[in-house]
C-alpha cells in the first residue's frame, strides 16, 4: 500500500476482448492450425464412441493384421481393432485432466486471490507452500500420489488437481498484486467494499483471460503427464485405451511395424501442439501474457 | 540567420501501422529548415507526430513506423537514404538525442561510467585523454557534484536530476552539431527542471550547437527556444519567432493551446474569502506520518530492512464548505500521503484529522458509511482508477446503489443525468472505460465522485495525465461542479499555475513540511519562503519566460 | 551492500531449509500416511494375506510404526536431512549406497543438459531478437513451439529409431551398470541429453526471447541505438542480461520439468539413473527410497533455484539494494 500512494504508475490494462484482434489472431495461419487441431481433438473425444467401429477392448480379429476396410488401422498384438483405439486413446487423459484441472483452477485462483490480494502473513505462509510444491518435479508427485491415492483412473483427478493447484496460484497472485496496485481496487476499498467484494468484482473479471489460458495450457500440460505416466506404466492400464500406454506396447515391435509407435505418438503430439499453438496465438492477440507456458 | 540550413525537411511523411492494409500518417508532408546554431522549440498535444519528428532527425523510427517519403538533409546530406555503417558514424556523433524519462533511458545493469566509457570508445571521443578521464570531464561540465563517484555508480542510484544531466552528458560525448531533446524534463520536478533547462542553454551558447527542443510544455519551450513550430496531428500549423506565436497566434488551435494553458495571475481569486464565516468542512491538526515497512515480523527481526522515514511532519490545514485548498509540492513532498491519509487509504498517522468538527480515523473501511460518502477521491490516472472490466454505467451507478440503495433502473436514470453535467453523451453507458478517451475517461471519474453527493473531494493530480485543452476543460466543469453542489476540494498538484487557477488558499509543501499557507493571492505575490519563490519563478508564463529569453539573448 | 547481499543471502537459504522441511512433510505424507501405511504397502499384494494382523503388528512395532504420525515425521525429517535416508523396510538394504550411483549418473546427465541448454538457448535467443518478427525469428520460434509440444516419451523413440536403428551411431540401449565409470556415464548421456534439449531448450528459449524482445523494446536500447551502438553490442550488452532475469525467475519451473522428463527419457534409454531407480521403487513399493529420491529432486530443484538467484542478484543491481524487502 504504502508504495502505491508514492508511487502513482500509469499503465493501460490490455485490451482483452474486441474482435479486430480475434481476426488477427485468425489470420495467422499458425493459430489457425492450432484452433482446428484442438477442435478436431475435442470432437473426436467426444465422439469416440460413435466413431470407432469395434469395441475398444474386444478382440475382434487376428493379432498384428495390415490395415484393411474392416481395420482401417489393422489390429494390435492381442488382435484388437486399433483405429478404434486410436480414437479412444485421449478420452481418458483428457478428461481426467479436464475434470482434475478445472478443480485446481477453482482452488489455484480462490488462493492466488487471496494471497495477492490480502498480502502480509496469508500470502507469506501460501507462497511457502507453492513454492514447496513446485519444488517437487510434478512426475514424482504424480507418481507418489498415484501410490497413495492408487492407480484408478477416478484417483488420477485429485491427484492431477494437487500437482496442478500450485502453478495457478503463482499465477493468479502475481496478476492479481499488479492488479491491486490499480487505483480502481482504492476506489472500491474507499467506497467501503468488503474485501470479499473487491476481489469478486473488481479483481476477478480482470483474471478470466489469464484463466481461459491456463486452462488450455495446464490441461495439455497434464495430458501429457499422465500419458506419460501410463508409458512408464505407473497411469492408466490396461485395457483402457491410452496413447502413452499404446506407445509403450508398440516399442515392442517398433522395427517391424512402426506405425503402431507413430499413430499414438502423432495423435499425442497433435493435441499438444494444437493447444501450445492455439494459446500462443490467442494471447499474443489478446496481450495476455503466458507467464509460463507447460 | 543567414547561413546555409543546417537541416533541411522535405515533404517528409512518416506512418505508423495501425492493422493489416491501414495506416495513419504521424508525420504529414512536413518540410521547414533549421539554420546552423538555431534553437527550434516543437510543441503539440500527445499524439500530434513530435516525437515521430523528432526521431527522424536521426533517420530512426520505431517498429511498426516507417518513412513513407520526402528527406532530411542534414549539412546536405539525405541521412534517410545512409546504409546501417554510415548510421553508425552519423548518429551520437554528428547529432544526439537526449530521451525523455532518462531512468528508463540508461541500461539498468550497467554504470554511469560504462554507459560513459562505451560511448567515447564507439566515438572515439577521447582525444588526449583516457576514456575515463574524458568521462569524468564530461560529467564535469554537466556540474554535477561528485563525478567520480557518480562514475561508480548505477543509473537507479542516482535522482532524477542527475540523471537528466548524465543522459545530457552522454549525448555531448561526440560534441555534435545537431542536439534533439524529446521532452527531456517530463519527469523533472519543475525546480529541477529550471536548473537543467538553464545548463542545456549555457552550453549551446557556448558551442554553438543547433538544439531541437520537443515539448508538449509551451513555457520549456519558450524558455528555450527563438523559433517554434506548433504540430497538429502530423501538421506544422505555425513556424514563427517564439515571441511572435505566443503573442500573436495565427490559427484558431495554437490559440486555443496557448489561451489553455493555466497562467499565474497575481490578481486570481481577490474576492473576499468565506474563511471565517463558516466552521471548516475539513481541519487537520499537527498531522505526522512515518512509513514502516511491511513483511512478517518474524523475518523482519531475523533481517532487519531499512528504517522507515518520516513523510508528513506537523502538518495542519482547514478547508469551508464549497472552496477550495490548493496543495502544491514536487515529488517526495508528501502530497499523495496527505490526501491518502484523508481518504483512509493509508493509516497510523499521529495528529488529528478532523471533519465537521468529528475525528476521522483509520481505514476508510473503518469509517461509518455516510462518511465515506461525503468525502470522495478522484485520482491521478483514470486508466487506472476505472475498471477495465467493467461498463460506464456499471462504474457511476456502483455508489449509488451503496450509498443510496438505488435499483438499477432507478440508479440508470441517474447515471445519465450525472453523464450530462460532465458533457458526456448517454450513449457511452455502455462503453468500456478503454474505448473512452482520457478526457472523457477522467470525467467518468468525477462523475463517480459526485455520484455520491460528497461534501469534500479529494483531487490528487487529476489532471497531470492530460493535455493542455482537455486539462482546461476539466478544470472547467470542476469549478461550475463546486459551484452547483458547494462542494469543498482539497486539490492536489505539482502544477502551481493550476493549482492556483483552482484554489482559494494554497498551501506549499515540501519533504513533509509546510512551506507556505496563505489565500492564494498571498502566494503569488507576497510568499513568505524562499521554497516558494523558487517555485513561482519556475512557472513563470510562457510570454514572461520567452520575452525573458529575448533579453537575456540580446544582452 | 555487502550486508544486504548476506542478508538476503541469509534469508533465501532460510526459506530454502524451510521448503525443503515442507517438501518432506508432503512426501512423507503422500507415502507413508495417507492409505493404510508403509509396510502393508511395501508387502505385494499377493502375500499380504498370508499376514496375520499380530503378524502385522509385531512388525510395525519393530519398525517403529506403531508411534505416533509427529513421531514418524520427525525420524523421516531427520534422516532426509541429514542424507541418512535409513534402510529398506523388507530387504533391509541402506539407501544411501543404493542410489549413490544412479543419482550421480542423473545428476551428470541434467548437468550436461543444462549447460548445452544454456548455451544453445542464449545463441539462439540472440539471433532470434536481431529482428524480431522476421524470417528468422519466426523459424526458431515456430520450431521450439513445436519441439515443446513433443512428447518427451515419443521423442526420445524418435531418437532411440534414428540414433540407434537408422544411423546405428549408438546402441539402442545403454547396457552401462549404474557403477559405470563416469566417462562411460558421461559418454552413454550424449543421446539422452540431446532428447531433454528438444523440450527444455525450447522452453528456456522461449522465456528467453520474450525477456529480449522486451529489453530490446526498452527506452535504454533506442537511447543506445540512437547514440550509434552497434547491434551485437545492443543484444548481448544491454539487452541479454535483462533478458536473462524472467528465465531465471522460472528456474525451478524448469528443473523440475527437467527432473520429470528426465525419468521419461532415463526409461526409454535404459539410462542407469535415479529415475529407473525411482520407477522400480515405486513397483516395489520402497518407500524410503522413494522418500530419499523425491527429497532429492526437490533439493536440486531448491539449489538451482538459489544459484539463480544469485545470478539475478549478479545481473541485476536494482535487486542488490532493495534486497532486503526479499
Amino acid at each position: 500500500m504504502a508504495n502505491i500512494l508514492i508511487d502513482t504508475r500509469r499503465r493501460r490494462l490490455s485490451d482483452l476482448f474486441g474482435s479486430p484482434r480475434l481476426r488477427r489472431a485468425l489470420s495467422e495461419p499458425a493459430t489457425l492450425i492450432g484452433i482446428i487441431l484442438v477442435v478436431a481433438h475435442l470432437l473426436m473425444a467426444l465422439l469416440a464412441p460413435i466413431i470407432a467401429p469395434y469395441d475398444t477392448s474386444a478382440l475382434v480379429g487376428a493379432p498384428l493384421q495390415r490395415p484393411s476396410w474392416e481395420f482401417l488401422m489393422g489390429t494390435d498384438q492381442i488382435g484388437r481393432d486399433y483405429f478404434s483405439r486410436v480414437v479412444a486413446g485421449g478420452r481418458i487423459a483428457l478428461m481426467v485432466s479436464f475434470l482434475g484441472v478445472a478443480i485446481s483452477l477453482f482452488v489455484g485462483t480462490i488462493l492466488g486471490v487471496v494471497a495477492g490480494y490480502i498480502g502480509g502473513r496469508t500470502d507469506e505462509i501460501v507462497m511457502r507452500i507453492v513454492d514447496s510444491m513446485m519444488s517437487i518435479p510434478d512426475l514424482i508427485l504424480i507418481a507418489i500420489l498415484t501410490l497413495a491415492l492408487g492407480k484408478d483412473v477416478s484417483a488420477l483427478i485429485p491427484v492431477v488437481a494437487v500437482v496442478y493447484t500450485w502453478g495457478v496460484v503463482r499465477v493468479v497472485r502475481a496478476k492479481t498484486i499488479s492488479l491491486s496496485t490499480l487505483d480502481f481496487v482504492r476506489a472500491a476499498e474507499l467506497r467501503g467494499e468488503t474485501r470479499l467484494a473487491v476481489m469478486l468484482r473488481e479483481i476477478f473479471p480482470n483474471l478470466i483471460g489469464l484463466l481461459g489460458v491456463e486452462l488450455a495450457v495446464r490441461i495439455s500440460s497434464a495430458v501429457l503427464r499422465i500419458s506419460g505416466l501410463s508409458f512408464l506404466g505407473l497411469g492408466i492400464s490396461q485395457p483402457t485405451p491410452d496413447w502413452g500406454l499404446m506407445v509403450q506396447e508398440a516399442m515392442g515391435v517398433v522395427f517391424t511395424d512402426p506405425w503402431f509407435l507413430l499413430l499414438p505418438a502423432i495423435m499425442l503430439s497433435s493435441l499438444i501442439i494444437g493447444v501450445n499453438f492455439m494459446v500462443d496465438g490467442l494471447s499474443r492477440a489478446f496481450g495476455i501474457a503466458t507467464a509460463e507456458l507447460g | 540567420m543567414t547561413q546555409i540550413p543546417h537541416i533541411d525537411v522535405r515533404n517528409l511523411r512518416l506512418v505508423y501501422k495501425t492493422g493489416p492494409g491501414t495506416e495513419l500518417a504521424a508525420v504529414d508532408d512536413i518540410s521547414f529548415s533549421i539554420g546552423k546554431g538555431e534553437t527550434l522549440g516543437i510543441v503539440g498535444e500527445s499524439g500530434c507526430g513530435k516525437s515521430s519528428l523528432a526521431r527522424a532527425f536521426l533517420a530512426y523510427t520505431r517498429p511498426g513506423a516507417r518513412i513513407a517519403g520526402g528527406s532530411v538533409l542534414v549539412s546536405g546530406t539525405d541521412i534517410l537514404s545512409l546504409d546501417a555503417a554510415q548510421l553508425l558514424q552519423f548518429r551520437g556523433r554528428k547529432a544526439a538525442m537526449v530521451p525523455q524519462n532518462p531512468l528508463s533511458s540508461l541500461t539498468p545493469h550497467r554504470t554511469i561510467g560504462q554507459h560513459m566509457v562505451e560511448l567515447i570508445r564507439q566515438h572515439n571521443a577521447a582525444g588526449s585523454l583516457t576514456p575515463r578521464d574524458k568521462a569524468l570531464e564530461l560529467l564535469a561540465a554537466m556540474e554535477l557534484p561528485d563525478p567520480a563517484a557518480i562514475f561508480k555508480r548505477y543509473p537507479h542510484q542516482l535522482s532524477g536530476g542527475q540523471r537528466q544531466r548524465v543522459v545530457i552528458a552522454a549525448a555531448l560525448v561526440a560534441e555534435p552539431e545537431l542536439i534533439i531533446l524529446d521532452e527531456p524534463t517530463t519527469a523533472l520536478d519543475k525546480t529541477v527542471e529550471t536548473q537543467v533547462l538553464d545548463l542545456v542553454s549555457r552550453l549551446q551558447k557556448r558551442t554553438g550547437t543547433t538544439l531541437i527542443y520537443v515539448s508538449h510544455d509551451l513555457n520549456v519551450v519558450a524558455r528555450m527556444c527563438e523559433r517554434v513550430l506548433v504540430m497538429q496531428k502530423g501538421k506544422v500549423l505555425e513556424d514563427g519567432p517564439t515571441l511572435e506565436v505566443f503573442t500573436q497566434p495565427k490559427t484558431e488551435y495554437a490559440r486555443s493551446l496557448i489561451a489553455a494553458i493555466p497562467k499565474l495571475r497575481s490578481d486570481a481569486k481577490s474576492a473576499p474569502l468565506k474563511v471565517a464565516v463558516d466552521a471548516p468542512v475539513l481541519s487537520v491538526r499537527d498531522l505526522d506520518f512515518t512509513y514502516g515497512g511491511g513483511g512478517s515480523k518474524l523475518l523482519r527481526r531475523l533481517f532487519p530492512g531499512p528504517a522507515p522515514s518520516r513523510t508528513l511532519d506537523d502538518i495542519s490545514l482547514s478547508i469551508t464548505p464549497g472552496s477550495t485548498l490548493g496543495v502544491v509540492g514536487e515529488s517526495g513532498s508528501g502530497k499523495s500521503t496527505l490526501a491518502g491519509l484523508v481518504a483512509g487509504l493509508v493509516d497510523g498517522n499521529g495528529g488529528k484529522i478532523l471533519f465537521e468538527g468529528k475525528q476521522l480515523t483509520g481505514l476508510a473501511t473503518s469509517r461509518d458509511r455516510d462518511l465515506r460518502r461525503r468525502v470522495q477521491m478522484i485520482f491521478q490516472d483514470p486508466a487506472s482508477s476505472l475498471n477495465p472490466q467493467h461498463t460506464v454505467e456499471q462504474i457511476i451507478a456502483r455508489p449509488l446503489q451503496i450509498f443510496f440503495g438505488m435499483s438499477r433502473a432507478a440508479s440508470r436514470d441517474r447515471v445519465v443525468e450525472l453523464l450530462q453535467e460532465l458533457d458526456l453523451d448517454a450513449s457511452l453507458l455502455a462503453r468500456s472505460p478503454r474505448q473512452l478517451s482520457g478526457g472523457q475517461q477522467q470525467r467518468v471519474a468525477i462523475a463517480r465522485a459526485f455520484a455520491c453527493k460528497p461534501d469534500l473531494v479529494l483531487c490528487d493530480e487529476i489532471t497531470s495525465a492530460l493535455d493542455v485543452t482537455v486539462q482546461a476543460q476539466v478544470l472547467k466543469q470542476m469549478k461550475r461542479l463546486q459551484q452547483e453542489h458547494n462542494t469543498a476540494y482539497l486539490f492536489i498538484s505539482h502544477d502551481l499555475p493550476v493549482v492556483a487557477e483552482m484554489s482559494d488558499q494554497i498551501l506549499v509543501l515540501e519533504k513533509g513540511q509546510v512551506r507556505d499557507y496563505a489565500d492564494t493571492g498571498t502566494i503569488l505575490t507576497n510568499p513568505k519562503s524562499p521554497y516558494t519563490r523558487k517555485l513561482l519563478d519556475a512557472f513563470s508564463t510562457a510570454s514572461a519566460q520567452a520575452a525573458q529569453r529575448t533579453v537575456k539573448h540580446v544582452s | 551492500m555487502l550486508a544486504s547481499i548476506a542478508r538476503m543471502i541469509g534469508r533465501r537459504l532460510f526459506m530454502a531449509f524451510f521448503i525443503l522441511s515442507f517438501t518432506a512433510l508432503i512426501v512423507f505424507l503422500g507415502t507413508e500416511v495417507l492409505p493404510g501405511d508403509a509396510l502393508t504397502a511395501s508387502i505385494p499384494a499377493e502375500e499380504l494375506q498370508f499376514y496375520s494382523p499380530e503378524q502385522l503388528a509385531q512388525m510395525r512395532s519393530e519398525l517403529g510404526m506403531d508411534r505416533s504420525i509427529p513421531v514418524r515425521f520427525l525420524e523421516v525429517w531427520h534422516q532426509l536431512m541429514t542424507f541418512d535416508f535409513g534402510t529398506t523396510i523388507m530387504k533391509k538394504e541402506s539407501v544411501a549406497t543404493r542410489i549413490f550411483h544412479p543419482i550421480v549418473n542423473s545428476a551428470i546427465m541434467a548437468g550436461l543438459a543444462l549447460v548445452v541448454m544454456l548455451a544453445l538457448v542464449i545463441a539462439l535467443g540472440v539471433l532470434a531478437s536481431l529482428k524480431p518478427g522476421g524470417r528468422l525469428d519466426n523459424a526458431i520460434s515456430t520450431t521450439t513451439l513445436f519441439t515443446y509440444s513433443m512428447p518427451d516419451f515419443v521423442v526420445s523413440n524418435v531418437f532411440v529409431i534414428v540414433f540407434a536403428v537408422w544411423l546405428g551411431l549408438v546402441p539402442a540401449v545403454i547396457f552401462a551398470p549404474t557403477n559405470a565409470p563416469k566417462l562411460t556415464i558421461l559418454a552413454a548421456a550424449i543421446v539422452p541429453v540431446i532428447a531433454l534439449c528438444v523440450h527444455g531448450a525450447a522452453y528456456q528459449f522461449r522465456l528467453l526471447r520474450a525477456g529480449m524482445v522486451e529489453a530490446l523494446n526498452s527506452d535504454y536500447v533506442e537511447r543506445a541505438r540512437l547514440a550509434g551502438i552497434p547491434q551485437w553490442r545492443i543484444s548481448v550488452i544491454h539487452a541479454l542480461p535483462s533478458a536473462l532475469i524472467p528465465m531465471l525467475n522460472a528456474t525451478a519451473y524448469f528443473v523440475a520439468g527437467l527432473l520429470a522428463t528426465s525419468v521419461v527419457v532415463e526409461a526409454v534409454f535404459k539410462f542407469p539413473g535415479a529415475g529407473g531407480e525411482l520407477l522400480r521403487a515405486l513397483s516395489q513399493r520402497e518407500i524410503p527410497t522413494i522418500q530419499a529420491i523425491a527429497f532429492l529432486a526437490a533439493l536440486a530443484v531448491v539449489f538451482a533455484n538459489l544459484i539463480a538467484d544469485l545470478a539475478i542478484l549478479a545481473l541485476d543491481p536494482r535487486v542488490r539494494t532493495r534486497s532486503s524487502n526479499g
